[in-house]
């Protein structure tokens, strides 16, 4: 009897001790999840020593698009607690957004390393999306698909598997019948596509197109290539896949419109490389900064445009020019 | 500048993107390579070739320091065996005695006497004479070396109405208005200079800079005049819209037009394919489908070759490119449409990771399919300082081909070395009916893959003569018939990267030993029927004459 109370203590305190961990690590109490960012800054400021509130706190800068505030507080969340799975993941995610994926894919190997997590699990598996790892992405995500439907996974979390496992098998050799599978994959993860973050909603349609394609049924591609193109109006893949749609469906009035569109979306989205490129290894080329400010003017895009004509006017660069440009977008 | 980071992003998600040059591993899951039956040793020095190519002695290279050098199969004195022609900035010529050894003429050649920033060649009959002229390209220079009764060669650049490139990289020879005479297209890359910036920055390390920040400078296109004079109608034809920073270049009569017409592998600028009317360029590109990746983005093309794989009597384009980037295997769909297959042919996941260069289609096995050769290495010397899982010297790959259907890679000790692989130009040099390689290591010394298959099947080298029995027919097509295949393979010496190759069209039979039917388009517009042609042998046809 008393020794199946000391048993039955013991197994208390571990569940305790487990809990307690399991709230330090990965299960956020609620609220920190529900806090605004001004009060997860004051308590953060008020417990450093929490590494998931800093860790979340960092998350959210992030998502704001400040990586630099992101990069340095996950960075003070690692010195307190190294071996954190959920500030390792959110330092993995800074990395991702840095283009930095070797580092990314270290840091969230080491957090499923120290803990199994399906949110880790499908960062690391877009990751290796760049990286062409297919096989990886697909063993990572095998898991996920398991659950099924289950409470365990979201409904995003259900159809990013789902996407980032088919859309990668798309780039090796399938059968007819693999292909089939993989589209009944795609469909279901398009009927997920609303939970899915709005910059991934394109992937199931596009990959949807890409598989008719595959299979030389261009008609049936069009469809699933219009939405993604709706869906992802900068994504030059989706333009130039309907275009070959239309063209190789016979309807060569909308091919000839859709590559020209996909020509003109692909120069504009070369420039916004070379130009960034430019800028980025040598920040005093200033012709760059006038071209890009261009670039994104016929893009569209006003503020970023009149935001880089400022800039140069501020420095006493391309006055001239800048002002009358800025002045043209109003 | 946010907005640029969610577009980026974006594109990271997928393939090809290739807009940052992101730092892919090549991936442990790949499969396994097997050797097969295959066979191809490195016989360079037993072959007697002494040759080595030295990168400047600093680091980081540049741009222009890292774009390597080509080579070439040619049959210089026109005795049936094939020699070897090597480009540095000295050239070497080595005579082949058909037996598997070489001798050293570039003194004898005239060739010791010429010295510059040379990159690359073109092998053409520029005057109709039998012996093969040459023509050398290389930065702010550039040689037309006429072969005088394959004894010696003559420098006639400036007589022939050539100027020196600004940065010439790959050139081809072929007849591009009917005329007999073979014309001359010159590749150039960027404006480069030593005003341009030198280097730039990859994760904190100074290394070689992008193509992307420079600007390009457009081919020039050369019509063959006679009298040994040839004349710039770069714009005249249309092909003065190119982008430039051009790296493959190759002619074909991809669509069965009766013209040859000019695909451009430009780097991370869209491709180009100039359809030819006969007296004229149009570049189809955009609308034929090889002008962008898979994802509609420009990509880092390099070198390329036409190919029938399939055996639908079609000639394909494989395009070599960056690190990151599939190397598209564009399928000649007719209708002058192609469609990228190389995921489904099962190349993507091993080429991805390597920067490729050479590229060439041959039957290694003579099984009937063409195989793929390719030669890689990084253009960043310190590449593996940068933080990123590549190294400078990569593996040269080589694929079998099952049947049109899926390309196995092949794992060869003397193909597995890691090189700083560029040029690649394929011959039999044996004449012993299996076809051999020739490779350039930029930082090492010269490759000379010999093939050494045991069990291949029967095979069948044609070379086609044009009706005045002295020039190899460039862009001639074969269809050549057995009970069991139909094969299409056409005469040409350009395709890879700076570099050329043996004009013989060679057939690999598998096991029949008899070709029933050989049909031949000559590019005169006439075509020649010949049948029940024994195999095993190397025959030469010439235009309207019987077989002898």
């Amino acid at each position: 009897m008393r020794r199946s109370l000391l048993l039955g203590g013991l197994l208390v305190l571990l569940v305790l001790v487990w809990g307690v961990m399991r709230s330090q690590d990965h299960q956020l109490p609620k609220w920190l999840i529900t806090a605004s960012r001004e009060e997860l800054v004051q308590y953060v400021n008020a417990h450093p020593e929490q590494t998931d509130a800093t860790a979340e706190l960092a998350h959210r800068y992030l998502l704001a698009g400040s990586t630099t505030e992101a990069n340095s507080l996950i960075e003070q969340a690692l010195k307190v607690s190294p071996d954190s799975p959920s500030a390792l993941r959110v330092r993995g995610d800074v990395q991702f957004a840095l283009h930095q994926l070797t580092i990314a894919e270290r840091d969230y190997r080491k957090s499923l390393s120290l803990q199994d997590d399906t949110r880790t699990r499908l960062a690391l598996a877009r990751t290796l999306i760049p990286l062409q790892r297919y096989a990886e992405i697909s063993d990572l995500c095998a898991p996920v698909i398991a659950l099924g439907s289950s409470s365990d996974i979201s409904a995003e979390q259900r159809a990013q598997a789902l996407v980032y496992t088919a859309g990668g098998k798309l780039y090796s050799p399938l059968t007819p019948q693999e292909l089939s599978t993989l589209q009944a994959q795609l469909k279901e993860a398009d009927s997920l596509s609303n939970a899915l973050p709005r910059e991934e909603r394109f992937l199931p349609p596009y990959f949807l197109g890409e598989s008719y394609l595959r299979l030389a049924q261009p008609k049936e591609a069009i469809p699933y290539l219009e939405k993604s193109t709706a869906l992802a109006p900068t994504f030059a893949g989706s333009l130039y896949s309907l275009s070959r749609a239309y063209r190789l469906s016979g309807d060569t009035v909308k091919a000839d419109t859709t590559s020209a569109k996909h020509t003109r979306l692909s120069r504009l989205m070369g420039e916004l490389e070379a130009y960034s490129n430019r800028i980025t290894q040598n920040s005093n080329d200033f012709e760059a900064m006038l071209k890009l400010a261009g670039t994104f003017a016929e893009l569209g895009d006003k503020a970023q445009a009149a935001d880089l004509y400022q800039r140069l006017i501020q420095m006493g660069k391309y006055v001239d020019v800048a002002a009358q440009k800025r002045k043209s977008l109003e | 500048m946010r907005r640029i980071g969610n577009i980026l992003t974006l594109l990271l998600l997928f393939i090809g993107g290739g807009c940052f040059h992101p730092t892919p591993s090549p991936s442990p899951h790949q499969e396994a390579p097997q050797s097969g039956s295959l066979r191809f040793v490195n016989v360079a020095t037993t072959a007697g070739l002494r040759y080595r190519w030295e990168t400047p002695p600093h680091t980081p290279l540049t741009i222009l320091d890292s774009i390597g050098n080509g080579c070439a199969f040619l049959d210089y004195n026109n005795d049936g065996n094939l020699d070897i022609l090597l480009v540095g900035s000295k050239l070497a010529l080595y005579q082949g005695d058909g037996k598997g050894h070489f001798t050293d003429v570039t003194a004898s050649t005239g060739l010791a006497n010429f010295t510059g920033h040379f990159l690359g060649c073109a092998i053409g009959d520029t005057d109709n004479d039998g012996f093969p002229d040459i023509l050398i390209t290389g930065y702010q220079t550039g040689l037309l070396l006429h072969n005088i009764e394959g004894k010696r060669f003559e420098d006639v650049t400036k007589k022939a109405g050539i100027v020196p490139q600004e940065w010439g990289t790959s050139a081809a020879f072929a007849d591009i208005d009917g005329d007999g005479k073979l014309d001359l297209y010159i590749g150039n890359y960027v404006h480069f200079d030593a005003h341009s910036q030198q280097l730039c920055k990859t994760n904190g390390i100074d290394t070689s800079c992008p193509p992307g920040i420079y600007d390009g400078v457009p081919g020039r296109l050369y019509r063959n005049l006679g009298n040994g004079r040839f004349a710039d109608v770069t714009r005249e034809w249309g092909l003065h819209t190119s982008q430039g920073k051009t790296l493959g270049v190759a002619f074909a009569d991809f669509d069965h037009s009766g013209h040859q017409s000019l695909a451009l592998a430009n780097d991370e600028v869209p491709g180009e394919l100039y359809i030819n009317s006969g007296h004229g360029f149009k570049n189809i590109g955009a609308t034929s489908g090889i002008a962008y990746s898979n994802v509609g983005q420009p990509q880092a093309g390099m070198g390329q070759d036409w190919g029938d794989y399939n055996n639908d009597s079609r000639l394909d384009l494989t395009v070599m490119t960056f690190t990151s980037e599939l190397k598209p295997i564009y399928r000649n769909e007719g209708n002058r449409l192609f469609t990228d297959n190389s995921s489904q042919l099962g190349t993507a996941s091993t080429v991805i990771p390597y920067v490729a260069f050479g590229v060439k289609w041959l039957d290694a096995d003579n099984d009937g399919w063409l195989d793929l050769m390719i030669t890689n290495g990084h253009t960043s010397d310190n590449i593996g300082s940068t933080g990123q899982a590549y190294t400078y010297r990569e593996p040269t790959l080589l694929f079998r081909n099952d049947k049109g259907t899926r390309f196995t890679p092949l794992s060869l000790p003397d193909l597995n070395r890691p090189i700083v692989g560029r040029g690649l130009a394929i011959g039999d040099f044996d004449n012993d009916g299996r076809m051999d390689a020739l490779v350039v290591d930029s930082a090492g010394e010269v490759i000379l893959l010999h093939n050494e298959t045991p069990q291949v099947g029967h095979w069948l080298t044609l070379r086609l003569l044009r009706a005045d029995g002295k020039r190899d027919d460039y862009g001639a097509e074969a269809i050549l018939e057995t009970a069991q295949a139909k094969l299409l393979r056409h005469c040409h010496a350009d395709g890879s990267y700076l570099s050329s190759s043996d004009p013989r069209v060679h057939f690999g039979l598998g096991g029949e030993a008899t070709a029933r039917k050989i049909t031949i388009r000559w590019t005169s517009g006439k075509t020649q029927i010949l049948e029940n042609i024994s195999a095993d042998r190397i025959v030469t046809i010439q235009e309207g004459q019987p077989v002898k």
